[in-house]
């Protein structure tokens, strides 16, 4: 590896910790497939770079929202009996997902996410200001059964679930927005974490690719958390999302043999 | 609700995450000056500490590396087991029970991974 290939790895993962802290996910669905677009790094590789950096950004981040006790810790560890079941079983059986699947998987939910993004923009202003006082959580079994198949989705496709997490707790389960969001936060650092130490024994973990990646990951967090209230969150999603529908173009492009990266 | 019933829960997380992924990143930042050091001619004599540090780091740094991941991937782990650690101190022996559960899902996770 290169000196010069080096950096970029840093500055990729910098940049992708920024983004991830500014907007609060883990920025796996944009490290993903640039790294196969661009770095020509084969897609199960990046994957497991994806699940390592998820780790990376959710830790710095969480230790954030636990202090500001926004995480409900019991509920987050109550549905991380759904999710570490679905990651272990997504990140078991990915061996036999062709390349294309996986591109196609992820092309999907690259799209499902620029859309999402869409939508946040749209409610912006919406957002209520404060968490609600107290909340009663219901619908516990959807919420386990939604928290696998995001699990299941992580192990598969190298990316946090929030897409998922979040909607499930805050629509389904009563959850107010705020908590959702970092109790998702939470969750997605253990998620990632089961599915990354089946692909780290099973040698599907560079590690040449994925240390630079993360060092630029913490880097970019801690900036990102630092310099977050000063942005405009409505700019940084608008841009995200264009950057995702783009994505999702190149990996359907991949997915259909059409691109070859 | 999240709240001051879970005070000690949140400290012991907190200081799991914080000591772990601070420490994994002083190891991964440690391996790729190790990458980046090239000269790895043999220490000669009389070799100052500067040498003999870039030589260890050089030598070194594949598994400070490695080390360095494994440290990344412990760390949710131990917030799991903090968290057991903070539910038995506040006698919450149903979420103790939880994330016991957790912990013996990624157990068995690794397990399966290893010989399956």
């Amino acid at each position: 590896m290169t000196t010069a290939f080096l950096f970029a790895l840093i500055g990729l993962g910098f940049f992708v910790g920024i983004i991830g802290a500014l907007l609060g996910i883990g920025g796996a669905l944009i490290l993903i497939p640039v790294l196969t677009l661009f770095f020509e790094v084969p897609l199960e590789k990046a994957i497991g770079v994806g699940l390592v950096s998820i780790i990376a950004t959710s830790s710095a981040a969480a230790s954030v929202y636990v202090q500001e006790k926004l995480t409900d810790i019991r509920l987050g560890m109550l549905l991380e009996l759904g999710t570490t079941m679905g990651a272990v079983f997504g990140a078991l059986v990915v061996g036999y997902f062709s390349r294309k699947a996986l591109a196609l998987m992820l092309a999907l939910f690259l799209l499902y996410s620029a859309t999402s993004m869409v939508r946040k923009i749209r409610s912006a202003d919406d957002e209520p200001a404060a968490p609600a006082g107290e909340y009663s959580i219901r619908h516990i079994p959807a919420g386990l059964a939604g928290s696998a198949f995001a699990g299941a989705i992580s192990g598969l496709l190298g990316i946090g679930g929030g897409p998922i997490k979040v909607p499930l707790m805050y629509l389904v389960m009563g959850v107010p927005l705020r908590v959702a969001t970092a109790t998702s936060n939470f969750m997605i650092g253990v998620t990632g974490a089961t599915s990354a130490l089946i692909y780290f024994v099973r040698g599907r973990v560079d590690v040449a690719v994925t240390a630079p990646v993360v060092l630029g990951v913490f880097s970019g967090s801690l900036l990102g958390s630092k310099i977050a209230p000063a942005i405009r969150s409505r700019y940084i999603l608008t841009v995200f999302s264009l950057l995702l529908l783009y994505l999702a173009v190149e990996m359907f492009r991949v997915g259909f043999g059409l691109h070859s990266p | 609700m999240p709240g001051e019933k879970n005070l000690k829960t949140r400290v012991w997380i907190m200081v799991s995450l914080s000591a772990g992924v601070y420490s994994s990143a002083l190891l991964l930042a440690l391996g790729l000056i190790g990458f980046l050091v090239r000269d790895a001619a043999a220490v000669p004599a009389g070799a100052g500490p500067g040498t003999l540090v870039r030589q260890t780091l050089h030598e070194h740094a594949s598994a400070v590396l490695h080390l360095g991941l494994w440290l990344l991937l412990v760390t949710p782990i131990l917030r799991v087991l903090a968290a057991a650690v903070g539910f038995l101190a506040e006698r919450d022996h149903r979420y103790f029970g939880v994330a016991c559960g957790v912990l013996g899902i990624i157990l068995s996770g690794l397990w399966l991974a290893l010989h399956v």
